[in-house]
């Protein structure tokens, strides 16, 4: 095998490794977000955070 | 400053995650724009300089091989100055910041692995040999793997952080063994050859896009890692709301 095989599949492999865990924080950060989105909409919040209406007390 | 404020105006500051998720919110694109630039110059160098005398083509492979293995060992310290933050100052963010740097390292170290076999078969005639070099980082790999489903085992987050720690830092005496393995031992792996005390004895034509590839890859690893830690600490508020709300369902039941 030529040495560009050696070099390629290098880079290959790199890129398959890094796109994987590039792609697994991007949709598991989007994934978390979303499930709190849903969370919030059904009501449920932090304790520490305020609910819109109740500003004023 | 009032108690309210999410200023960050001192490191302890960062202990309060609420703080943490505002700075990751503001650096993270920041930090994905600058790998992005760094990794085009990085490759350009790369691939616009000459071919080794000796090596030929295959010096190419370097440029990812090196900075991979480097992340191995310095994603594994970061773990480790974790590890101290878990069990000295009980910070909020070791725990999550060990914990999400595992994956990431046996990410980087299995790179590592792959570009150094497809290096060694041109070069040394064989894919795999049993050196100290090779041997200690295949360990560092299996440690990795060891570490993450050790966290993943237990339920309770506080005990699965101390426990993992604990191991941290057992393993950390890994760390010198790889780095010094080539110096050491008798080994097919070269000694080092850029960290050195009398300075580096590659020629600047390769020095130059390994240098900005390094540095490519550390900050691709710290943008993945405040991006990990950032998911890791929104799933924990899933999971603590989810209990409210099952808390609340028994309440008005």
């Amino acid at each position: 095998m030529s040495h560009a095989f050696y070099v390629y599949a290098s880079y290959i492999v790199t890129v398959i490794i890094i796109g994987c865990l590039v792609g697994w924080t991007w949709l598991d950060g989007r994934a978390r977000q979303q499930e709190l989105r849903t969370l919030e909409a059904s009501g449920i919040r932090r304790r520490s955070a305020k609910p819109a209406d109740e500003t004023k007390s | 400053m009032s108690e309210n404020s999410l200023a960050i105006t001192k490191f302890s500051d960062l202990a309060n995650p609420t703080r943490f998720l505002a700075l990751v919110a503001r650096v993270l694109p920041w930090m994905a724009g600058t790998t992005a630039l760094l990794f085009a110059l990085g490759l350009y160098l790369g691939f616009a300089a000459e071919g080794d005398y000796q090596q030929g083509e295959t010096v190419r492979i370097m440029y990812v091989h090196v900075p991979a293995a480097w992340l191995s060992m310095m994603c594994y310290t970061v773990m480790a100055a974790s590890a101290i933050g878990t069990l000295v100052w009980r910070h909020p963010l070791a725990d999550v910041s060990a914990k999400t740097a595992a994956p990431l390292g046996a990410g980087f170290t299995l790179i590592a692995l792959i570009t150094g076999s497809l290096w060694g078969k041109p070069m040394w005639g064989t894919w795999w040999v049993w050196d100290a070099r090779l041997t200690s980082v295949f360990v560092l790999f299996l440690m990795y793997l060891g570490l993450i489903a050790l966290n993943r085992a237990m339920d309770d987050p506080s005990k699965a952080a101390r426990v993992s720690a604990v191991l941290i830092l057992v393993g950390f005496v890994n760390i010198p063994i790889i780095k010094f393995s080539v110096e050491w031992w008798n080994t097919l792996h070269q000694p080092a050859s850029v960290v050195r005390l009398d300075g580096p004895t590659i020629d600047p034509e390769f020095l130059r896009p390994l240098l900005v590839m390094a540095v490519a890859f550390t900050v691709l690893f710290f943008t993945l890692h405040l991006a990990a830690m950032r998911n890791e600490i929104l799933r924990r508020r899933v999971s603590a709301q989810r209990r409210l709300a099952a808390r609340m369902a028994a309440r008005e039941a």
